[in-house]
């Protein structure tokens, strides 16, 4: 018996809905989740100013652009370190091999806020690097970095041993092997939690308030001080970084459509 | 093409894969394997593709060793086509491009030439339809003869076959097996490890019995097959061609 086409149910769960199916649910949790907002702001009684925020718009706007531009510069360069220390953990040379392993550890078991300190009171000192926006990016960078690594390298474990001996059997050089026949599948795998560290090298951007790089969060928690609107400056916080992370994420979801075949 | 073996010799731990393994052919021709799973075909094959190294012994193919650095091996390598039972195509590229990779890549055909001499080949395997497939909506018969045509495009000194129909349904076997016939209707030199005895014997110039790592007997499809066949070769043949 066929079932009758459901505006809630998907017949399972690998099954694509509908344009206007899937739309109308958007719009329906959109709803439901607007109204719990609205209601909680009711009871909880808060006056609402945002008139006094709206006044420093451009310190948000200035603090937005630094974000991004933090973020973007940060990403090209950990997906480098990324997939230097990816090969390097695969490395038939064991120095390289344990240093690569080493970083991995050492980043990914401490915290983002102990490394911005050290990197930046210590190491950054040492050689003087006096531009925060410099530093900061570099801290980002390692710190993602050891993360990327790591999916990278299951990516690139993911690749079965018959594909690389059917490459070495054509006569495909080891680089060529990686260009031609790893990468390619190897994307496909990775995106989706390169995008998860994508979104979170964006959202941990706002560490480096710490060292007084004027981002996102150091504005509104500039803005809040000026005006002693806490809430509002927190709000906007919360949009501007979902105004970076959102499209990302939609971005890598067409992303996955694209690379999706059988295998 | 001649080929000659000399005490070839490969373990896997406490398994003798290959027990000092010798002979020769003056011309390779179609040269089949036969024997039991796990008796060194398959690793015989692949010491001669390049892709597993003897702890001793040496091959020589035209007189000239091979030798086991893999600066060595990866010329050796390109100038060899192998064909997997598993097909081993490559997931991501269409079939087209799977047979156009090798010629691009390395032997330096410009992209218009790679595409002319794949889709030639398509066309004389009766794949051209599939051409711009991806593996995955393609039969096995299919993945395998377009194995078989990427080994082929690149004007291999020789083709090694192992297994390629092991994987596949007896219409899909049928199908590989044809085209195999082609290469040898091409006069093209091969060596084809296989369990169809029926095939083995109509398409051999010389078929090989290999067992327990070693190369029990040597000779004409005429005499593996006839009466005049060794005990071991007669008692496994008996066996398998009983049913």
């Amino acid at each position: 018996m066929r079932t009758p086409p459901s505006f809630f149910f998907l017949r399972n769960p690998d099954s694509e809905p509908g344009q206007g199916v899937y739309f109308f649910n958007l719009a329906l949790t959109t709803a439901a989740v607007s109204l719990l907002g609205v209601w909680l702001l009711r009871q909880s009684g808060l006056q609402w100013d945002w008139e006094a925020v709206a006044a420093y718009w451009r310190l948000f706007a200035a603090g937005w652009a630094t974000t991004l531009g933090v973020s973007l510069a940060a990403l090209a360069v950990s997906t480098v370190i990324g997939c230097g220390v990816a090969l390097a953990q695969r490395s038939v040379f064991l120095p390289l091999r344990t240093l690569a392993e080493a970083y991995v550890e050492l980043v990914r078991g401490t915290p983002l806020l102990a490394q911005i300190y050290i990197l930046f009171y210590i190491v950054a000192e040492a050689v003087h690097l006096e531009n925060r926006m410099v530093a900061g990016i570099l801290t980002l960078s390692i710190f993602s970095g050891a993360y990327l690594a790591e999916v990278f390298r299951a990516g690139i474990n993911s690749i079965g041993r018959s594909q690389l001996e059917s490459a070495m059997a054509i006569g495909l050089t080891r680089a060529q092997t990686y260009r031609f026949v790893v990468l390619p599948q190897a994307v496909r795998v990775v995106l989706p939690s390169m995008t998860g560290q994508c979104v979170s090298l964006i959202k941990d951007s706002s560490l480096l308030s710490i060292i007084g790089l004027n981002e996102l969060t150091q504005s509104a928690r500039n803005v809040a001080s000026y005006t002693f609107s806490n809430l509002e400056s927190y709000v906007l916080l919360a949009m501007g970084y979902l105004l970076l992370t959102l499209p990302i994420s939609l971005w890598t979801r067409r992303l996955e459509k694209r690379f999706r075949y059988e295998t | 093409m001649k080929l000659k073996l000399t005490n070839l010799a490969r373990s896997f731990g406490e398994h003798k894969a290959l027990d000092g393994v010798t002979f020769e052919v003056e011309n390779c021709g179609a040269l089949v394997f036969i024997g039991p799973s796990g008796g060194g075909k398959s690793t015989l094959l692949r010491i001669l593709a390049g892709l597993e190294k003897p702890d001793s012994g040496e091959v020589q193919i035209n007189g000239e060793r091979l030798v086991f650095e893999e600066q060595r091996l990866q010329q050796h390598r390109r100038k060899i086509g192998v064909v997997f039972q598993g097909f081993n195509l490559f997931p991501h590229l269409s079939a087209v491009e799977n047979i156009e990779l090798p010629l691009t890549a390395v032997h330096g055909h410009s992209p218009a030439q790679a595409r002319e001499v794949s889709m030639e080949l398509l066309r004389r395997f009766q794949l051209a339809a599939h051409a711009d497939k991806k593996p995955a909506a393609l039969s096995g018969g299919q993945k395998q003869r377009i194995a078989i045509a990427r080994a082929l495009a690149v004007q291999p000194q020789m083709l090694l076959l192992d297994e390629p129909t092991s994987a596949l349904d007896p219409a899909m076997t049928a199908e590989v097996l044809e085209t195999i016939e082609l290469l040898k209707d091409q006069g093209r030199d091969f060596i084809l490890a296989t369990h169809e005895m029926g095939f083995a014997r109509k398409v051999a110039d010389q078929v090989a019995f290999i067992a327990e790592g070693k190369l029990v007997e040597l000779g004409a499809p005429g005499a593996i097959f006839g009466e005049t066949a060794m005990g071991e070769t007669r008692r496994f043949l008996e066996r398998v061609l009983r049913w």
